[in-house]
């Protein structure tokens, strides 16, 4: 499933809230859920800091797994650099919350991808 | 009423060294004239921090007032001997006192009764649950034995995080005005802006328990059920800090971020 939204934050809530109702339908424990919370936050704020032009639209997409789920965010527009788009703080805040986080290049658009499992 | 002119012609900053000096001084004899001197100085990064939180319901006038408040505590607490800003320093104290503001004022209106009753009461279920269940509940378990619906649960959980949500939404000035935008590149108000700030100064600013917290889950790898066994408060409220806290502190790098821009 994906959606797509204006680039700013406050339609952020739309991200975040689309992501509780399918993390409530996969059984996702209490924890889980806030930890995809802040993941998402993370994630979107980062894309919307780092993009260079800045990004119109925002374009994320839920992936359902066995036992979690997958989310892939991009902007409209190039971010920088893998490195410089995690901060040190942000890497230490998406380790611990995510797994497998990547960011990657698609398309000329820099793509963050992750997994949270479900509990 | 807010004026037009704007703000760092009417509040002209001074130079860095002299406010420095001037903290030196008020430190060393408390004169009432410098201490308004370095607040009226310090007035357009007041404006420019306020107008952020505009536009979510609450007056231009009435968030100025509030961000002056958070200017005033920082002015008084700030030590001239610390490697940093002033403007550095006092940023998150003033973001702090708009957040307190809107998360005070906000709850009563944004949020219906019945989910403000229901989340309180969802503090003390999810305890309960992690603690029976040893492990974090899902929604549907916290769901059954609130009892109410899945939806009422995620909607009431969710009302929670309202605080977080203006404070991120406070990050990117997504008006699309920097700044730099705002009041010209050579302004020396921009100046007193610019300095690089790494994430320490910031986290040194936090509560202790917050900055314990933040320690715990992202550098110790606890749960929040860990932790919030650990400080002895409900996960809930591991939640809902950890969440504050994080937002806090993105707010203020990007804030920072966008100024190097």
């Amino acid at each position: 499933m994906t959606i797509r939204i204006p680039a700013t934050t406050r339609h952020v809530a739309l991200v975040r809230a689309t992501a509780t109702t399918l993390a409530a339908l996969l059984d996702f424990t209490y924890d889980r859920l806030t930890d995809l919370h802040i993941a998402i936050d993370e994630v979107c704020s980062r894309i919307l800091a780092t993009s260079s032009p800045r990004a119109s639209r925002l374009e994320v997409t839920f992936t359902l797994q066995e036992g979690g789920m997958k989310i892939d965010a991009r902007g409209d527009s190039p971010i920088k650099s893998g490195e410089e788009f995690l901060t040190t703080w942000s890497k230490a805040i998406l380790d611990s919350v995510t797994e497998h986080m990547h960011v990657g290049v698609r398309d000329g658009v820099s793509v963050a991808t992750f997994r949270i499992p479900r509990g | 009423m807010t004026s037009t002119v704007p703000s760092h012609e009417r509040h002209p900053q001074l130079p860095k060294p002299e406010v420095k000096r001037l903290f030196q001084e008020l430190r060393t004899r408390d004169d009432p004239e410098i201490r308004a001197t370095l607040i009226e100085s310090h007035l357009g990064l007041v404006e420019y921090l306020a107008r952020r939180f505009a536009g979510r319901g609450e007056p231009l006038d009435d968030l100025i007032q509030v961000a002056t408040i958070g200017l005033v505590k920082a002015v008084d607490r700030f030590d001239p001997g610390r490697e940093v800003e002033f403007s550095t320093y006092a940023t998150p104290t003033i973001v702090g006192e708009l957040k307190r503001h809107f998360r005070d004022k906000g709850w009563a209106v944004r949020v219906p009764r019945r989910l403000q009753e229901l989340n309180l009461r969802l503090g003390g279920v999810i305890s309960q649950l992690s603690q029976d269940l040893q492990r974090s509940p899902t929604v549907a378990e916290i769901a059954l034995a609130s009892e109410a619906s899945q939806e009422e649960v995620l909607e009431a959980l969710d009302s929670a995080h309202a605080y977080s949500l203006i404070s991120l939404d406070a990050a990117a000035t997504e008006e699309g005005l920097s700044y730099h935008e705002q009041i010209g590149s050579e302004d020396e108000a921009l100046e007193a802006l610019e300095d690089r700030i790494s994430v320490g100064p910031l986290l040194r600013q936090l509560p202790p328990r917050e900055r314990h917290m933040l320690h715990l889950r992202f550098f110790k790898g606890m749960t929040q059920s860990e932790i919030a066994q650990e400080l002895g408060i409900s996960q809930m409220h591991v939640s809902r800090l950890l969440a504050k806290t994080l937002a806090t502190l993105r707010s203020d790098l990007q804030g920072e971020e966008q100024k190097e821009r």
